[in-house]
């Protein structure tokens, strides 16, 4: 624990450790929200320019709580994260990186179009205080287009199902024009045919914006069809490859370890 | 007194007063109500009970009396925030919490005054000042008679800040309210939007406290954002209606407490009274409209 503390501020050890071709970099990153009690430890991965990593693992594993480091939304008790070379914290502020949230209920009341959701994504490119520039308007647009929503730009964004928000939220964040884009649960509460159509949506993106994409899981299936890479977590990071790899023992060594705790707990007084 | 007595410059000087106040009040409350943020604005106002009573312990008038009340209001809107940031306390909890104790502290450091008074270190403290005994119904429900013409001036001047800061920062406010979190990843400075949201909070509610009184200046930061927000789903129409709708409410208001039982009644709750009806309008407009919303 005393070795964590040096290493907290000093930034520019942090991009030392950031590879050329890598978009993001976790190196030996451990988080506790309460202190002895760790939520992940000593995760380190690289995820070189380009590719699609799937992170899945159980409820409880860590996944959240490693997107919001990689999003610069908290920060590492140990270790360091670097997105393109720079603190996670700088590369959102510099539009590199595209969230999409996981889907919860968009508040219903909430007077807002679709097109201005959309527009929120450039919010940072913009800046406080001026006017939204014609290019960055046009990039709004045309990832209203790309996502196939374009005719719903004027709705309440609350009208929409579920799948059709989703392509909403994919579309603010391609409007910023990111490098890396960042999908938390995008499969949940979307029928098949959903989940199918957006499986679609994702490889033309790809393929078009040449972006490097993590998503996070708890569906297998969702991951293994889209991505190039899968990492499995559970508090630790137990396997880091290629889809093809990934065996049945991994699987049960990723999930049996959360079920041996839920188990034991319940074995006590 | 009449209605027409209105056009007297000392009853008409409140009025504008009121209708700027209530201007950025109404814009300012369609935030509140779309980012939850209510029940911090009831935090809020009560802390003003504890800057009243503050202030009438250190024999404060005039300027000084209402900067110490604004400075407890921040004070307050300050451990809230920092309080809602930490994991160990639920904010409506906090906020409860803080609410009672602003109140506590308020009455009793005014209750002590009366008998600190001849004590060498309190007359020290206070320079020998003596301010008249405080008028909690005045705190509590307002009185426009309070009002000194800078007031108005000081009123107008802080309604176009607060109108301008909104104006300025609109996308991102908007953002921030629609979901802080993900504002933050796409680069808004969210910590910023919220302290900036609660001092001009805490800005509003002093200035219209004589107008309205604590406890009733909360009528004005919700009922006109949460009846608008009933009425359209368009962000800019639910503005314009908010707008609309609280300054029906403070004109109408106003007028009434003139026009009724010979002008004998407070303005404050005659205002709060309109807005709960529009608001109840609303409710019915909302239902009754083909469309669902």
């Amino acid at each position: 624990m005393a070795e964590a503390h040096c290493c907290q501020h000093d930034h520019s050890a942090e991009l030392e450790h950031h590879h050329a071709g890598d978009a993001v970099c976790v190196d030996r990153v451990c988080f506790s929200y309460v202190p002895g009690v760790r939520v992940l430890d000593d995760i380190t991965m690289h995820i070189p320019v380009g590719t699609r990593l799937g992170i899945v693992g159980p409820n409880g594993g860590g996944k959240s709580t490693l997107l919001k480091l990689i999003l610069g939304l908290i920060k590492p008790t140990e270790g360091e994260i670097s997105v393109f070379g720079r603190t996670p914290g700088e590369a959102c502020r510099a539009s590199m990186v595209g969230y999409v949230p996981q889907r919860h209920d968009v508040e219903i009341r909430f007077p807002l179009s679709v097109a201005q959701v959309v527009r929120q994504g450039i919010v940072g490119r913009t800046g406080m205080f001026r006017h939204a520039s014609a290019e960055d308007r046009d990039a709004a647009a045309q990832a209203l287009e790309q996502v196939g929503i374009a005719d719903l730009a004027n709705s309440p964004v609350g009208d929409l199902s579920g799948g059709q928000q989703q392509r909403v939220f994919l579309a603010r964040a391609l409007a910023g024009r990111p490098r890396l884009l960042v999908l938390d649960e995008p499969m949940v509460g979307i029928d098949e045919v959903g989940q199918a159509k957006f499986a679609q949506l994702m490889d033309s993106i790809h393929r078009s914006y040449r972006l490097t994409v993590l998503i996070v899981s708890h569906d297998l299936r969702a991951i293994v069809a889209g991505c190039d890479q899968v990492a499995c977590l559970n508090r630790r990071l137990h396997f880091h490859a290629a889809p093809s790899g990934l065996t049945r023992e991994v699987l049960a060594e990723v999930f049996n370890h959360n079920l041996a705790g839920i188990a034991l707990r319940d074995d006590g007084p | 007194m009449t209605i027409w007595d209105v056009f007297e410059p000392r009853f008409l000087a409140p009025l504008l007063a009121g209708i700027a106040l209530t201007a950025a009040c109404s814009l300012l409350s369609v935030v509140i109500v779309l980012k939850r943020l209510a029940f911090i604005g009831q935090g809020i106002t009560h802390a003003g009970f504890g800057g009243v009573g503050l202030a009438a312990f250190l024999a404060l008038s005039g300027w000084w009396r209402d900067l110490t009340i604004f400075l407890f209001c921040i004070g307050t809107a300050i451990i809230i925030a920092l309080l809602s940031r930490s994991r160990k306390v639920m904010i409506d909890t906090a906020i409860g919490i803080l609410l009672v104790a602003a109140m506590g502290i308020g009455f009793l450091l005014d209750q002590m005054r009366l008998h600190l008074r001849g004590l060498a270190w309190y007359d020290a403290l206070t320079a020998g000042r003596v301010t008249p005994p405080t008028q909690w119904d005045v705190v509590l429900f307002g009185n426009i008679l309070f009002l000194r013409s800078q007031d108005v001036w000081l009123a107008a001047g802080c309604s176009l800040l607060v109108i301008a800061a909104l104006a300025l920062l609109y996308k991102e406010i908007v953002f921030f309210a629609f979901d802080e979190t993900v504002s933050r990843v796409f680069g808004v400075r969210t910590t910023l939007l919220h302290y900036l949201l609660l001092i001009m909070i805490a800005a509003i509610i002093v200035l219209c406290m004589k107008l309205l009184g604590l406890i009733l200046v909360n009528a004005l930061l919700i009922v006109p954002g949460a009846a608008a927000l009933l009425i359209s789903r368009r962000l800019s129409t639910v503005l314009v209606a908010s707008v609309v709708l609280g300054e029906i409410g403070m004109v109408g208001g106003y007028l009434a407490a003139f026009g009724v039982m010979g002008g004998r009644l407070p303005v404050g709750p005659m205002v709060v009274l309109i807005l709960a009806l529009l608001f109840g309008a609303a409710l019915v407009w909302n239902r009754l409209r083909p469309s669902r919303g």
